[in-house]
């Protein structure tokens, strides 16, 4: 099956700037619980925080 | 299509659809737009015809450097605003996990300029460096890893894929086959909060909308 070009960044597409303030506790806290789900959800074998 | 495949892109072929249909299109003032929260005709014709051309659209809003000089870009921009209307009156309907990809050519490269060493079974931690990311052009995400997943050349080689979280309260649009496509406005800032790479090299990064 063709891959969908539009799904795929590639070089040059996006800019890339370092983000202005450290993440807060709720947001690597979301960040965690997505990649659980992720984990979980699909064929990705992701390492569970040690 | 990237910046070095632009001598693929035929302008005059792209122009010509908006000549067809955008040229003569009217402004919202000029119709009966529907009640707030529906698509008035030229939003409905925007969303119809985005999916069929986006890898075109998506090239002339991130080069549109020697664009801007044809005719027909005032077309373009009828279509963009319309879209852009449409993209603003429209959110998901559900909590969703979506997912983009990220050619294998360019992984390592993003991946450097992230702070990611994409080691197997790394994850983030205290020493995580977020960043914003921002394209110039509509952003397609798919509710399907896969899709957003491109198989491996050979085996070792690092993959990229971004996780964002979808919720209700979202500016997007549904799209595609089943609806398994999501839509964002141009310009949106996605701000990277952690991530974590399988044995085989797939590495997941979850976004935010940055506001």
């Amino acid at each position: 099956m063709r891959v969908k070009d539009y799904l795929f960044w590639k070089k040059d597409d996006i800019g890339i700037t370092r983000a202005p303030a450290p993440l807060s506790d709720q947001q690597k806290i979301r960040a965690e619980k997505t990649l659980s789900v992720v984990a979980e959800h699909t064929e990705i074998s992701l390492h569970k925080i040690s | 299509m990237g910046a070095d495949d632009t001598v693929r892109f035929n302008s005059k072929t792209f122009f010509a659809l908006f000549s067809d249909i955008w040229r003569n299109m009217p402004s919202d003032n000029e119709t009966s737009a529907n009640s707030v929260g529906q698509l008035t005709i030229q939003e409905q014709e925007a969303v119809h015809f985005f999916p069929e051309y986006q890898d075109a659209i998506q090239h002339a809003l991130r080069y549109p450097k020697d664009l801007k000089k044809e005719e027909e870009w005032s077309s373009f921009l009828v279509f963009l605003r319309n879209l852009d209307s449409a993209l603003c009156k429209s959110s998901l309907n559900k909590r969703c996990l979506l997912f983009r990809g990220v050619r294998t050519e360019y992984a390592e490269r993003l991946l450097f300029l992230l702070d990611i060493t994409g080691e197997p079974g790394e994850r983030s931690g205290e020493d995580f460096t977020p960043h914003i990311l921002q394209d110039p052009s509509y952003v397609t995400f798919s509710a399907s890893a896969d899709d957003a997943l491109e198989k491996p050349a050979e085996r070792g080689i690092s993959r990229l894929l971004f996780v964002y979280q979808g919720e209700p309260e979202d500016n997007a649009l549904p799209m595609g086959r089943k609806d398994n496509e999501v839509l964002f406005p141009r310009n949106t800032r996605w701000l990277t909060t952690g991530y974590a790479t399988s044995d085989s090299r797939i590495t997941c990064i979850c976004l935010e909308r940055f506001l």
